[in-house]
């Protein structure tokens, strides 16, 4: 070995002799590296093919371990199938004098190539998990757009109506060279009023 | 089979030596694409994970209906804008130092943190690409990846002479546990897949290239003819299985990485998923044998030196 690599592996050496010494270390590395490997894949193997009562139980018992870490995957995109649907979610903002005000996200279709690139995560936040699979986000969203519409003290925003348009995407045989339909079809998910303490904390003029 | 010859293969497989070289070019690179991945939640940092934002903690606590407890550094000072604009700083010096190899473990480490700490602040504008991204980080603190091509390096003097295939061998387990993940990415990609009718029948191309917020830009014809469709989308399933098996034979390896990096900059043209595709090929690299790398680097670093 190369004498360069001496002080490196002194330091090394000093730290773990603190707790073993290096023949205890050379005995237990690799059942411990093991140990850690086989933990890991069967984990990993469990989690993505979640497929037998079994598995859900192991999943079920280490499911702390795996979510406290963040280790958690799936690569599922796109599978079975790809969703079918164009989808946006449209917010209206009634205000107490009646008036009413027309909110929505960052839409990817309508920005340019980078902005695009830097505001994808409103596509997965908003298209991907609040337009359908979360409702517990909805309120959330409608506190939120309440906030940023809050402009004027005098005239604070009451209500805050959201609504989902969508559109299905035409199978193979009757889309091909045709473009996709408009997202008409409409779905109000939530009409929420909004509370004094939902607007504590803006600066409004 | 022997059990003898069992234990002999997996000792080879997991306990062999191998040079750094691969998992410090992985190291570097992942590193770019996460000091990207900070610059590019600057702008939103505050809708995103801000007291005033999109989605509070409260909703993130409802979610998970306080199953388990997770490792968010945020949650030491909920709602504190201040803070969260000094993690953020942390993060970058962190990637930063991760992309130079400065004091490499402990930065790959802090950007695991910072990782899962975003992701568990709020896991509903993640994606596939992040969350190959903190994995791997993972896996990444393992790795010997300051080995190499990194201030590590030049500081312990470990690597005097600067060749790049001279470089002390570590143990070669942590890189295999990177491939593995690479490898887990497609192997469980292509099982969801050949499940489902749409890419079995031929026509999930298709779908999937008329969804609209995923445009990026246009690419003419292919996604309008029914054979060139159903060509791709069975070759996607094809790539995929070759991604996880195929891969792992030298006579096919750089074949199928040739074709895997030319269908993730396809994807990459057409699709506005930022920085998966990239992570996937980036990836590539921890299955170039190290001699090719080094003879690869050595002819860049030659060609930069003519032109200095």
């Amino acid at each position: 070995m190369p004498n360069h690599n001496n002080s490196e592996k002194r330091s090394r050496q000093s730290l773990l002799s603190e707790l073993l010494s290096p023949q205890e270390w050379a005995r237990i590395r690799k059942p411990l590296i093991n140990t850690f490997i086989i933990f890991h894949g069967i984990l990993n193997y469990c989690y993505l093919f979640n497929n037998h009562p079994y598995i859900n139980n192991i999943n079920h018992f280490f499911f702390g371990y795996y979510t406290f870490l963040g280790l958690e995957q799936s690569w599922n995109v796109f599978a079975p199938g790809p969703r079918e649907t164009n989808a946006h979610l449209t917010a209206i903002i009634t205000y107490t004098d009646g008036t009413t005000r027309l909110w929505t996200y960052p839409r990817m279709e309508r920005l340019d190539f980078f902005t695009k690139i830097a505001k994808e995560r409103y596509r997965k936040f908003f298209n991907d998990n609040a337009s359908w699979s979360i409702p517990l986000l909805w309120p959330e969203i409608a506190r939120y757009v309440a906030r940023i519409s809050y402009d004027d003290s005098s005239n604070p925003p009451m209500v805050v109506s959201l609504i989902r348009f969508h559109s299905k995407v035409l199978p193979i045989e009757q889309g091909l060279g045709k473009p996709n339909l408009a997202q008409s079809e409409a779905k109000s998910l939530i009409v929420y009023t909004v509370k004094p303490e939902d607007l504590v904390g803006v600066k409004v003029k | 089979m022997r059990l003898s010859v069992i234990l002999a293969t997996w000792n080879e497989f997991w306990y062999s030596e191998t040079s750094p070289l691969s998992v410090a070019v992985y190291r570097i690179l992942l590193g770019l694409i996460t000091i990207i991945f900070v610059l590019l939640l600057i702008p939103d940092l505050f809708v995103y994970f801000g007291s005033q934002g999109i989605c509070s903690n409260q909703a993130v606590a409802d979610w998970v209906n306080g199953r388990s407890v997770f490792l968010n550094v945020l949650s030491f000072y909920p709602d504190n804008d201040q803070f969260l604009t000094a993690f953020h700083c942390f993060f970058f010096v962190a990637a930063v130092a991760l992309t130079l190899g400065y004091k490499t473990r402990l930065a790959a480490a802090a950007c695991f943190i910072c990782l899962t700490t975003l992701y568990h602040r709020d896991p509903f504008i993640f994606n596939s690409g992040d969350t190959y991204l903190r994995v791997s980080t993972f896996w990444l603190i393992f790795s010997a990846s300051g080995d190499a091509l990194s201030i590590d390096g030049l500081t312990k003097r470990r690597n005097a002479d600067a060749n790049f295939d001279n470089y002390r061998p570590v143990s070669i387990w942590p890189l295999r546990l990177l491939q593995l993940q690479l490898c887990t990415v497609y192997c469980h990609a292509f099982f969801c897949k050949i499940v489902g009718g749409p890419w079995m029948d031929g026509t999930a191309v298709f779908t999937s290239s008329r969804l609209e917020d995923l445009h990026r830009l246009p690419i003419p014809f292919i996604f309008e003819n029914r054979f060139t469709v159903a060509f791709l989308s069975w070759s996607t399933l094809i790539l995929e299985c070759a991604l996880w098996t195929l891969i792992w034979i030298k006579e096919f390896r750089y074949w199928v990485i040739a074709i895997a990096v030319i269908f993730h900059i396809t994807i990459d043209w057409s699709m506005n998923i930022p920085l998966f595709e990239w992570l996937m090929i980036i990836s590539y690299v921890l299955f170039i044998d190290n001699q090719d790398l080094a003879r690869l680097l050595t002819f860049i670093r030659n060609k930069f030196r003519h032109r200095v």
